[in-house]
């Protein structure tokens, strides 16, 4: 290796080093707090970054699974994992559908008139959640949703699909339109073009699109608490914190493990992904 | 590139494996038991063969606790009740956060949602849902006569009784027993000035082995249960009761005197950040042994003499103090029970309220919950006072303080909204004679 | 391109065009509708409920007071609201405090994970863990973190390291209680901002900096000349998702503070507004002013952008 390359290496490193160490100390913190005892846990004496067991906890050794295990035995919390997965899911497949064409739509067909409606659905982004949950409360209880993962289902879109469709308008806009006119000459009609050549190509805006969708889903918290009551129908975001906190008694280790273990392969689902919708986060909105 | 992959796929290997592993290691572990587990099985439901024969097969949901143990007990009482009488009862927790609480029953009140049959009320609340609510006294009247005089009348609104007494909380004082000895006190305190000062005591010494002991701890957070501290403070040292007779009288002397003298004890002999305390950081300050006072919910008791607990055998509680006019009191807290107007099983829902509030089943929760009864007869019971200490004749017969919810029905969030913002600003540093004019005039302007 | 298109007369190409640019306005509006037929059941709906509300004095619980149009009476009432003022005051600073904060410690991130070095991947993958827990756990988490009391673990490391003489009450000190939110925001926001910036930096095409290297243009003219302006749009993006939700902050504040006096942000008091104290109507109408003030925001962005452009 050459030695400006180790000393670039060096210089990145010296830089990233302290930002990887600010963003990873509560992961490491939160990982070693899962796997404590109580009585590790609670004694001021022992250092929080290491493991310490004392004579006669009876919680017996420190680290231990006991916590851990609580999450999946004591409370719904593979049912949250699951409901966060079906209600994401559905969300993404929904925005997916209306907002690709409506990008799409807004970035080539219909001019300057398209500007103004992309900020028109833009706007409504703008909507504090607060101030629309109650009367969607309405909307939700006419339709008999209460309590059920619907509800959130049909509510989420109102902020996915502005978001969405304008993040989508900003990439295809990035795309060559030679490439479109190919596909038409060729003889497709302007549907089957966007199906056979846009939608390849814009896979990482769509990916984007996808991901971005999905933590918005994970992150509500709002409107989770506002329409579901019961524990089983519960999302992530909801279900951790009012479960594994009642009011006085905050199971720690639990609440550290639940927030875990979805975002570790979370992050590395991002992560894998990254190369490929690196290129469709911006596309150029604003061009 | 080829790295990059590489890594990629290691991590996600990586990940899978961790929770496989986890999932492994949760079916395969025992199954740990509950600390508090009661031991004593829930009470039967009496005339249960009558109530299957009516409503038998209906299904009603109902609205219960989150806090500590309560759940579990409601489940356990809604099985009882299901396997008795037939009728199907889903138990769902309420937000724990008393306000979001609250905004949860009135959004479904507001949008006439049958969804909600029985649902938990708080003390302060019977005067906003009231025309939500069924009254309850036809069916109930009879078993209303058992319980507390006091909490029946705040449960009556416009001559509807709208919810039956459950549990009746009032404020009290734990102290450690050990560490008073230790520092050569006989007794608990008599006013506040005595509990600073022996609380300051304590406190020097202790931090030379913990550094994080504090003296006194409270709930200290801009949420309802200041009013509730607060409404103590001021009430114990003569100083009224924030509305008296329809007026507001919370700008007085004595509570200006009573409120600075807190004011100057906050990172003195409590912690600097008691200001953002609620009941958990009370009881876990409490219960770690990091406390020599505390003000709580008689529901810390439980806790406190529980199995995990550091101070087991080593803490006892008494009366609040008082200042150097007036006397002890303690604010009432406690839950009640109603049932919706848009409930569509409205008599099934009435057997299970009956059955809750029922004298057994409070005995039931008095002993295995440290929740307090509203029933008098229950209050007394000498296994009930022998589990729950405060029940002792010398504390339960503390003066009990109500907050001015009856004066201000539906408004009655925003007035104690205004209270607690306005002790919060004093006990993070303003001087009484400041917000108490601020606080006096709002009150005026919701009250008009 | 030029090889397929074939030449022909002007008139006729004219007419072909329009008839074209017809089907394809025609087209356009079939793709759109769907999309605007959900927005608007689902938030035009809501926010036209809200305008008309700002204009009555409604209740939450409505089965008491009859509702009544009471004209501008609320805006009247808000524009004399000392406590909205604060809120407003306090959501911009801790607007402008995190967007700040985030938009640089994000873009040295992705400059860095830009360059190519070992153990990128990694970072990558850490880097995000804090975007991927939810709002409510982070806050909770922090909160317990920074207490003075029961064992918050940066009191503890601070002491342990002798960097602080005593533990701090950070959210209970009002010196310090803006300074630990907006840290708790930028932890966890960091990351997002680092990515979309990140995304914008790899869209630019490594020739270019070659070919300003030839120049003999230094790495910092390079970041001057080059990255910044292409990286404009992705900044601007970046800017504008960040500050909107800056701006309508709710849970770590109510998390942090319950409804402090001086510790709420706008849409906190929104909250406490419309829902404890069952003001609907008032809430609506700070809703709208919300919205007008978050609005004024984007216009501001999107000018300033344009005028930098040109």
């Amino acid at each position: 290796m050459a030695w400006s390359n180790i000393r670039s290496q060096g210089l990145s490193w010296l830089i990233v080093g302290p930002f990887a160490i600010v963003l990873a100390f509560p992961f490491y913190w939160m990982l070693t707090t899962a796997l404590k005892t109580n009585g590790d846990l609670y004694n001021v004496a022992n250092v929080p970054f290491k493991f310490t067991t004392t004579q006669g906890d009876p919680e017996g050794h420190s680290p231990t699974l006991r916590h851990v295990t609580y999450i999946f035995h004591h409370t719904h919390y593979v049912r949250w994992l699951e409901n966060t997965a079906f209600v994401g899911a559905l969300v993404v497949v929904i925005t997916l559908v209306l907002a690709v064409p409506a990008g799409y739509a807004l970035a080539r067909l219909s001019g300057r008139f398209g500007q103004s409606v992309g900020v028109g659905i833009f706007l409504t982004y703008l909507v504090p959640p607060t101030l629309l949950f109650l009367p969607l409360s309405r909307v939700i209880s006419k339709l008999g949703l209460e309590d059920r993962l619907w509800s959130l289902v049909l509510v989420y879109p109102s902020f996915t699909i502005p978001f969405s469709t304008w993040l989508l308008m900003g990439f295809f806009r990035t795309i060559p339109l030679e490439l479109e006119d190919a596909a038409l000459i060729d003889g497709c009609s302007r549907l089957k073009a966007l199906w056979r050549v846009i939608f390849p190509i814009s896979l990482p805006g769509i990916l984007t699109v996808v991901i971005f969708t999905f933590s918005l889903c994970v992150n509500d918290f709002v409107y989770a608490i506002s329409f579901i009551s019961n524990s089983a129908n519960r999302t992530l975001s909801v279900g951790v914190p009012t479960d594994l906190i009642r009011g006085d008694v905050f199971f720690w280790q639990s609440l550290m493990a639940a927030t875990l273990i979805p975002s570790i392969p979370l992050a590395l689902l991002y992560n894998s992904f990254l190369n490929r919708f690196i290129e469709g986060f911006t596309g150029g909105a604003f061009r | 590139m080829k790295h990059r992959r590489l890594l990629v796929l290691a991590g996600v290997v990586g990940a899978v494996a961790l929770v496989a592993f986890l999932s492994v290691a949760a079916a395969g572990s025992k199954k740990a038991t509950h600390a508090q587990a009661a031991a004593i099985p829930a009470p039967r439901v009496p005339h249960a063969a009558a109530i299957r024969k009516k409503y038998g097969g209906q299904k009603i949901t109902f609205v219960g606790d989150s806090v500590g143990n309560g759940h579990v007990r409601d489940t356990k009482l809604a099985k009882r009740f299901s396997k008795d009488t037939g009728i199907k009862v889903s138990v769902v927790p309420h937000p724990a956060a008393s306000d979001q609480s609250y905004a949860q029953l009135a959004r479904a009140f507001s949008s006439k949602s049958s969804s909600i049959d029985v649902a938990m009320i708080d003390v302060v609340w019977p005067g906003a849902f009231a025309p939500y609510l069924v009254n309850l006294k036809p069916k109930l009247g009879k078993q209303a006569k058992l319980h507390l005089g006091s909490i029946v009348a705040n449960d009556t609104i416009k001559g509807k009784l709208v919810a039956m007494p459950w549990f009746g909380d009032y404020g009290i004082l734990y102290y450690r027993t050990d560490l008073l000895k230790k520092y050569g006190y006989s007794a608990p305190p008599k006013t506040w000035a005595d509990l600073f000062k022996m609380a300051k005591k304590i406190q020097d010494g202790e931090r030379k082995d913990n550094p994080n002991f504090a003296g006194f701890v409270f709930q200290g957070n801009a949420y309802e249960g200041l009013t509730c501290n607060a409404l103590e403070w001021i009430a114990s040292a003569g100083g009224g009761h924030i509305i008296d007779n329809g007026k507001v009288t919370i700008d007085n002397a004595k509570a200006r005197t009573i409120l600075d003298a807190m004011r100057v004890q906050i990172g003195k002999v409590t912690p600097q950040g008691v200001t953002t305390y609620q009941e958990d950081q009370t009881e876990h300050a409490f219960d770690n042994g990091d406390a020599a006072f505390a003000r709580n919910w008689p529901y810390q008791y439980g806790i406190g003499a529980g199995a995990g607990s550091k101070v087991k055998g080593k803490f006892n509680v008494t009366v609040l103090p008082h200042g150097s006019t007036g006397g002890s009191v303690g604010t009432v807290g406690g839950w009640q029970l109603a049932v919706s107007k848009f409930s569509k099983h409205k008599a099934a829902a009435i057997e299970f309220v009956r059955y809750m509030t029922s004298p057994a089943v409070e005995k039931f929760d008095a002993i295995t919950n440290s929740n307090v009864p509203t029933i008098v007869s229950v209050a007394k019971n000498k296994a009930v006072v022998k589990a729950n200490p405060y029940l002792k004749p010398a504390i339960a017969s503390v003066p009990r303080v109500t907050r001015p919810a009856k004066f201000l029905g539906t408004k009655y969030n925003e007035a104690s909204k205004v209270v607690y913002q306005g002790i919060n600003q004093i006990l993070t540093g303003s001087p009484a004679s400041q917000v108490l004019p601020q606080i006096k005039s709002k009150l005026q302007q919701i009250m008009k | 391109m030029s090889t397929v298109a074939t030449p022909a007369p002007v008139p006729r190409k004219r007419r072909r065009r329009t008839k074209l640019q017809r089907r394809q306005t025609r087209l356009g509006w079939l793709l759109l509708v769907p999309a605007l037929a959900v927005v608007a059941c689902v938030a035009i709906y809501p926010l036209g409920k809200t305008v008309y509300q700002s204009f009555t004095n409604q209740e939450f619980l409505a089965g008491l007071t009859p509702t009544k149009w009471v004209g501008l009476d609320n805006y009247r009432t808000l524009w004399h609201d000392t406590i909205f003022r604060d809120t407003v005051v306090l959501t911009i600073k801790f607007t402008a405090i995190t967007v700040s904060f985030e938009f640089v410690l994000g873009l040295i991130v992705a400059l860095v994970v830009n360059s190519s070095f070992k153990g990128r991947g990694v970072m990558r993958a850490v880097m995000l863990v804090p975007w991927a827990i939810p709002t409510v756990v982070a806050a909770k988490m922090w909160q317990w973190m920074l207490d003075d009391h029961t064992y918050g673990v940066i009191n503890d490391l601070g002491v342990r390291t002798h960097i602080l003489s005593h533990p701090h009450a950070w959210l209970a000190q009002t010196s310090t209680q803006l300074a630990s939110v907006s840290a708790v925001d930028i932890w966890k926001t960091t990351p997002f901002v680092a990515l979309l910036l990140l995304a914008g930096l790899q869209v630019i095409p490594n020739d270019l900096y070659e070919a300003a290297s030839v120049d003999g243009a230094s790495k910092l003219q390079q970041f001057w000349r080059i990255t910044l302006p292409l990286l404009r749009p992705a900044i601007l993006v970046t800017l504008i998702f960040r500050t909107l939700d800056a701006l309508r902050v709710f849970d770590v504040f109510q998390v942090f503070f319950g409804y402090r006096l001086n510790a709420q942000t706008m849409a906190v008091y929104t909250q406490s507004t419309t829902v404890n104290d069952g003001h609907v109507g008032y809430g609506a109408a700070m809703s709208v002013a919300i919205f007008l003030i978050i609005s004024l925001f984007v216009v501001i962005y999107v000018t300033f952008m344009r005028v930098t452009e040109e």
